[in-house]
């Protein structure tokens, strides 16, 4: 078992000098991205809609995006529909949001979004 | 061209079998942490100069087990020949780990770069160190002990495959057990369209055949040398994939993580997605059989 190793053959030379260029390439990626100023996570509700009607349900899709520097977790987002006096809350999570990363939800409504007003924001989130 | 021995096979493919049980290793260590969703979320959340601490760190044990095992069948006398495999481990895995994230959809184009990297430097490193002692849990071949049956009467062959059977459930178990019950597999598979269903199937079968059939083996002549009624490398390959496909929905039965209302569309989801850990453990224990 303990044989003296050869010498490396030109496929192990091969091998190597991409296996160099791998980590540079991995490590060069990483050095672009530490060049990025820090800022703090600022999600924010980019889109909402279009209103998709389901029998006798309304889905609103509303995308929320992190434009801060920093990573948000438990995004929590509000909408609230108010149609005359009545008012609708509802809210989701969305456990994790990287730097510029998108994350889709959806709120389901009894009423048309569209007969009122709809008010989707986030209303907050933890600091990692 | 003709099957040829190791010695005149040349350097190209040896150094290919080489680099197959490097990655081979590096599933049986690193396929767990890769189902596991806080490994990706703290990858997500770590900062770049923490990455590269990360990627330093990574090489300290990597260095250490290559001294002693490492993913070649030559053994590193000298330092400089385990800085040098070391660096090829570290490589492999930083590889080996992006296309595994971008087969489970946890890498995709929508994924910021920072998030990527950090994924990938976190999973590389228990992927690394699977690499690192590859050469110590994948050389021994199984063949050895049943070569010495030259009379392969029908009872030895029913006998062989029974024992395969039993070592890939065996094998199956022992890798996919820890990640049956957690909620990573309905979150993958949630995540995941129908042709990258298709593409995990294949996958699965490409890294189960790697392990048994060119990690696990040093000499052609073996490898087609073992008895049992599905001994082609092919039918071995997929006869043990469904083996551990339904050890894994056994597995999923058990920790209750199956219902009966459930869409079969889902079922087989989830099963395919616990399916490459279960193929990965099934490979690897038809190789200690």
């Amino acid at each position: 078992m303990s044989e003296k190793r050869p010498a490396r053959s030109a496929a192990e030379w091969v091998t190597f000098a991409v296996s160099v260029l791998i980590l540079l390439v991995l490590v060069g990626l990483i050095a672009t991205e530490a060049g990025e100023p820090d800022r703090p996570a600022l999600p924010r509700v980019v889109e909402t809609g279009p209103v998709e009607r389901h029998g006798e349900r309304f889905l609103v899709p509303v995308k929320i995006r992190n434009e801060g520097g920093a990573t948000a977790e438990s995004v929590q987002i509000v909408a609230e529909l108010t149609i005359g006096a009545e008012v609708t809350e509802a809210d989701q999570t969305v456990e994790f949001l990287a730097r510029d990363e998108t994350a889709e939800v959806a709120f389901v409504f009894d009423e048309d979004p569209a007969t009122g007003t709809l008010d989707v924001r986030v209303a907050g989130f933890t600091v990692p | 061209m003709p099957a040829s021995t190791a010695t005149d096979a040349g350097p190209w493919r040896g150094e290919a079998t080489d680099l197959v049980r490097a990655v081979s290793g590096g599933m049986l260590f690193g396929i767990p942490l890769l189902y596991t969703m806080e490994v990706w979320w703290i990858g997500s959340e770590t900062q770049t100069a923490r990455m590269v601490g990360v990627l330093a760190f990574m090489f300290v044990p990597v260095f250490l087990l290559t001294r002693t095992a490492g993913f070649r069948t030559t053994k590193d006398i000298r330092w400089r020949d385990a800085a040098i495999d070391s660096i090829e481990t570290v490589a492999i895995a930083v590889v080996s780990v992006f296309l595994l994230l971008v087969l489970l959809r946890e890498i995709t184009a929508a994924t910021p770069l920072e998030e990527a990297l950090g994924k990938i430097v976190y999973e590389a490193t228990p992927f690394a160190i699977g690499s690192a002692i590859a050469q110590h849990v994948l050389r021994r071949g199984r063949a050895e002990g049943d070569d010495d049956s030259g009379e392969s009467a029908d009872d030895d062959d029913i006998h062989a495959t029974v024992v395969d059977v039993g070592a890939t459930t065996i094998g199956a178990v022992f890798v996919a057990f820890n990640v049956a019950p957690t909620d990573e597999i309905p979150m993958l598979a949630a995540a995941m369209p129908a042709a990258w269903l298709i593409a995990l199937v294949l996958a699965s079968l490409v890294i189960s055949y790697c392990i048994v059939f060119v990690a696990g083996f040093s000499d052609q002549e073996k490898r087609h040398n073992q008895p049992g009624i599905l001994q082609h490398p092919i039918t071995e390959t997929v006869a043990s994939y469904l083996v551990s496909l339904c050890v894994a929905g056994g597995m999923l039965w058990f920790f209750q993580r199956l219902a009966a209302e459930d869409p079969v569309t889902v079922t087989l989801s989830h099963v395919v997605v616990l399916g490459l850990p279960a193929a990965v453990g099934g490979a690897a224990g038809r190789l200690a059989a």
